[in-house]
């Protein structure tokens, strides 16, 4: 793949779900990092979006945060992940993966057609 | 879990951001600040010099003023800021020409004043019921002498019409009477009582009304001279003390024992003045008489039943043609009223119309100053203000001008009504 992949908002809200539930409490710079980690640095942000994400989950009560230490012993914000943002990930997984499904089958039948 | 919806959450975590701004943008500030700082060491670890690891940090972040900017304007701190600076701005632009606000200040305070105090007249003698059961279906009953093209009412019936009326009407539920004593000569313990309204009640006066008293107990008709107080005048007199109920207050020369206190809301059945003792006994004068309609009559049926037994009693001269009115007395009766509605809903159409005058002529002034204000526009817009934006100002501004008059009108009203 030549390009980096754009992501879309909907995906990054998921992805940070996901990376929460997995790895627990983190702060943002940790999130940003998994995630490009976890792509194979294919999924490149401008790290500074992340934030966008965490208030728009916290808002909706998806995450939580709390401060600690980092590991560079400042003060960060770490952030975990709530019961209703445990069902929202299922529920959205699903959800992608019934997209990415219907996607891949559309795009495969215009190429056979070829 | 918390149970709260979505919407509320978010109208919380916003008016929450809004009260504590600083602290959630230093907040902010701070967790960013970590942030690149993270980004600073990994960029060290792979070898690069301290310069080339901030920039390399930076470009990876992204520009922190720009996300501190869209955290701010997520966080919905952007919105209330902007009010707030408009308000700040307008309420300057108010000090630095204070002719000019006092000239559209004044001009509204008097349109509005004018109307609000036009209006709890027309409330109080238009529109609002006397407290009591059923008020819509209150009439008084009125016999009117036609003589030689005059009118002449009689509004009050002798203790023996009300008894005949009492016996002999199918149309009414209740009839109660009440008569205003005219200077009234008021004794309490021996030390004369001046000022004071005194009005004389049928037995039946409050128990057919429907009004409770608010402490005691109403007259009975097996009571030979009783008084209930108005609950004003056993504030300010007996300050409130339930001592009240036994004593004695002679009107006229007659003792009265007060056995209630009338609730507050309730002043009597005329508006023109609030009553302050009602006074009842077995042997009356002359009463205005005041009837229920039984419910499903008419006021044309009992227009009609109501001629014909009073026209048997014959109280009037026979040589004149009599007929019976009744008027609806819901609303309190009113000697004001039967004069002044014409004149005074005349008033209230004309005060509107100073009102529409007045914010024409704002109007005007505010667009005046506004072409005058061209300038600064044009500033905002190349500085990058949307549209939207310069309307919520220009909405704001003119929000002031209502508020400031309506702070001096209320000053104004409060002062004029005491």
């Amino acid at each position: 793949m030549q390009s980096k992949l754009d992501i879309l908002q909907g995906t990054l809200d998921l992805m940070v779900l996901r990376t929460l539930s997995t790895m627990g409490a983190l702060h943002g710079y940790g999130i940003a990092r998994r995630i490009e980690q976890v792509s194979g640095d294919r999924v490149i942000l401008n790290q500074g979006t992340i934030y966008t994400s965490l208030v728009r989950l916290e808002e909706r009560g998806l995450i939580r945060s709390t401060w600690g230490v980092s590991e560079n012993n400042r003060r960060a914000r770490f952030y975990s992940i709530t019961t209703a943002g445990e069902r929202q990930l299922v529920a959205e997984t699903r959800n992608w993966e019934r997209l990415a499904a219907v996607m891949s089958r559309v795009l495969a039948s215009g190429a056979s057609d070829e | 879990m918390s149970v709260a919806p979505q919407w509320l959450r978010t109208i919380w975590s916003r008016f929450r951001a809004m009260v504590s701004k600083d602290r959630l943008e230093r907040e902010f500030d701070e967790e960013l600040t970590t942030h690149l700082e993270l980004l600073v060491d990994e960029a060290r670890r792979h070898g690069l010099s301290p310069a080339d690891a901030r920039r390399e940090a930076l470009r990876r972040l992204g520009r922190p003023e720009i996300i501190r900017e869209i955290h701010r304007e997520q966080r919905g701190v952007h919105m209330f800021d902007a009010l707030a600076q408009d308000l700040k701005y307008s309420v300057r632009m108010l000090w630095k020409s204070p002719a000019f606000t006092a000239t559209v200040a004044l001009s509204l305070a008097l349109g509005i004043g004018a109307n609000t105090a036009l209006f709890s007249l027309v409330d109080d003698l238009l529109l609002r019921s006397v407290p009591v059961r059923q008020a819509d279906r209150l009439v008084q009953v009125r016999q009117v002498a036609l003589a030689l093209g005059f009118r002449k009412p009689l509004d009050a019936f002798p203790a023996p019409a009300f008894d005949h009326m009492r016996t002999h009407n199918e149309a009414f539920s209740e009839i109660v009477g009440f008569m205003r004593i005219e200077r009234p000569a008021i004794a309490l313990d021996g030390v004369a009582e001046a000022g004071r309204e005194v009005v004389q009640t049928s037995t039946n006066f409050f128990d057919d009304l429907g009004v409770t008293p608010r402490f005691g107990r109403a007259p009975l008709s097996s009571d030979a001279a009783v008084a209930v107080i108005s609950h004003a005048w056993w504030q300010t007199r007996f300050a409130g003390s339930p001592n009240v109920l036994g004593r004695l207050v002679s009107v006229g020369g007659q003792p009265y024992e007060i056995v209630g206190v009338a609730p507050p809301q309730f002043n009597g059945l005329s508006i023109d003045y609030a009553a302050d003792l009602w006074i009842s006994s077995r042997s009356t004068g002359p009463l205005h008489m005041i009837a229920r309609l039984k419910p499903g009559v008419t006021f044309a049926q009992a227009q009609t039943s109501t001629q014909t037994i009073l026209q048997h009693l014959a109280l009037l001269p026979p040589d004149f043609p009599t007929e019976t009115e009744l008027l609806s007395a819901g609303k309190g009766l009113s000697q004001l009223r039967e004069r002044y509605v014409r004149p005074l809903l005349a008033l209230t159409v004309l005060v509107a119309l100073v009102l529409l005058i007045t914010c024409t002529n704002v109007g005007t002034l505010l667009t005046v100053r506004n072409a005058a204000r061209r300038r600064e526009r044009t500033v905002r817009v190349a500085l990058g203000a949307s549209r939207t934006r310069l309307l919520v100002l220009n909405l704001v501004e003119s929000l002031c001008w209502p508020r400031l008059a309506a702070l001096w009108r209320s000053s104004w009203h409060v002062g004029v009504s005491r």
